[in-house]
């Protein structure tokens, strides 16, 4: 299988996070394997250590070669280990020749291959910090992450991009969490969808408010990121 | 800069601006001018402060944070009159 080669720039702040993200989408399109130059890496920011978790986890068809001292360490900043990136399937030695089809089998039909799909997931927060960390943690365990600034933002999110489960927070601007529910289940297309509510509150008549609108889940900030990785699993279709 | 740190810091902006919301929103609220909005943008930025101090165990704040958000939810709810 033919591959791409990149080569990342020196600075990869915020600034650059989302031009990266199209650049990798692009590239990962045009060429299923991709290896990345991570030699001149000197800033790595959060955004975009998230991008390349996510491009990996989703196709392990992404490599690292050679990464610099401050890539690994900003890794490491995160209790991450960057070697995980540097190990992909296309580094597999490929079978020249791979054992015959038994016989038996050569009749039977074979459908498609199924590819695991990553799982989508819309966090609705007006806190930067909050978004940052779920970005954080959902990203780290390879699913995809969609981001909104408040109840309205997430449904225009919505409209726009398909999603397998929506995490909002109840108190914001504009929209509050309650109104995004009742919104989502009122529409035929969102109408399936796991909502799972994460905020400060955990009074009992604000838990049934959310369960009568149609909330999937509750759960407490500060929020524990296995028990929300497990909880999202559970309940994405 | 690790992430970690990042994110601390994108928290004490965070801080910064609902600082600044509440500095706005209770004199006016203790001189009876505040609307419902005013109490809800300040509820909010307190609210804010709670969620994030959580994240970073700054548990303290988040024990005042929550005093503060319960007083302004009674205020909210008509229970509470400023003084």
């Amino acid at each position: 299988m033919e591959s791409a080669s990149l080569k990342l720039p020196v600075t990869l702040d915020l600034a650059a996070a989302e031009g990266f993200l199209v650049d990798i989408r692009g590239r990962l399109q045009a060429q299923p394997r991709l290896h990345i130059d991570a030699s001149g890496v000197e800033t790595l920011t959060l955004p975009c250590i998230q991008i390349l978790l996510a491009a990996h986890r989703s196709s392990n068809q992404i490599s690292i070669e050679n990464p610099s001292a401050a890539f690994v360490s900003a890794f490491a900043d995160l209790g991450l280990d960057s070697t995980e990136l540097c190990r992909s399937d296309a580094d597999e030695p490929q079978p020249q020749n791979p054992d015959p089809q038994p016989v038996s089998n050569i009749d039977q039909p074979s459908g498609p291959v199924e590819q695991p799909m990553t799982k989508r997931i819309l966090t609705i927060d007006d806190s930067k910090t909050i978004r940052d960390m779920l970005m954080l943690t959902l990203a780290d365990a390879g699913f995809e992450v969609f981001q909104a600034v408040d109840g309205q933002d997430g449904l225009d999110v919505l409209s726009k991009q398909p999603v397998d489960v929506v995490i909002t927070d109840i108190n914001m601007p504009r929209m509050d969490g309650y109104e995004v529910i009742r919104q989502m289940r009122s529409n035929a297309a969102h109408k399936t969808i796991p909502i799972l509510v994460l905020t400060t509150e955990s009074e009992a008549d604000k838990k049934n408010l959310a369960r009568e609108a149609g909330a999937t889940g509750w759960m407490v900030k500060p929020f524990d990121p296995d028990r929300l990785i497990a909880t999202i699993n559970k309940v994405a279709h | 800069m690790g992430s970690l740190d990042q994110l601390k810091q994108t928290f004490f902006d965070e801080c910064s601006e609902a600082l600044q919301q509440i500095e706005n929103g209770l004199p006016d609220i203790r001189d009876g001018a505040g609307s419902e909005d005013t109490i809800n943008a300040v509820f909010r930025s307190v609210h804010s402060v709670k969620g994030g101090a959580g994240i970073f165990g700054f548990e303290d704040l988040v024990k005042f944070a929550h005093v503060f958000e319960t007083v302004l939810d009674e205020m909210r709810s008509g229970k509470l009159a400023a003084s």
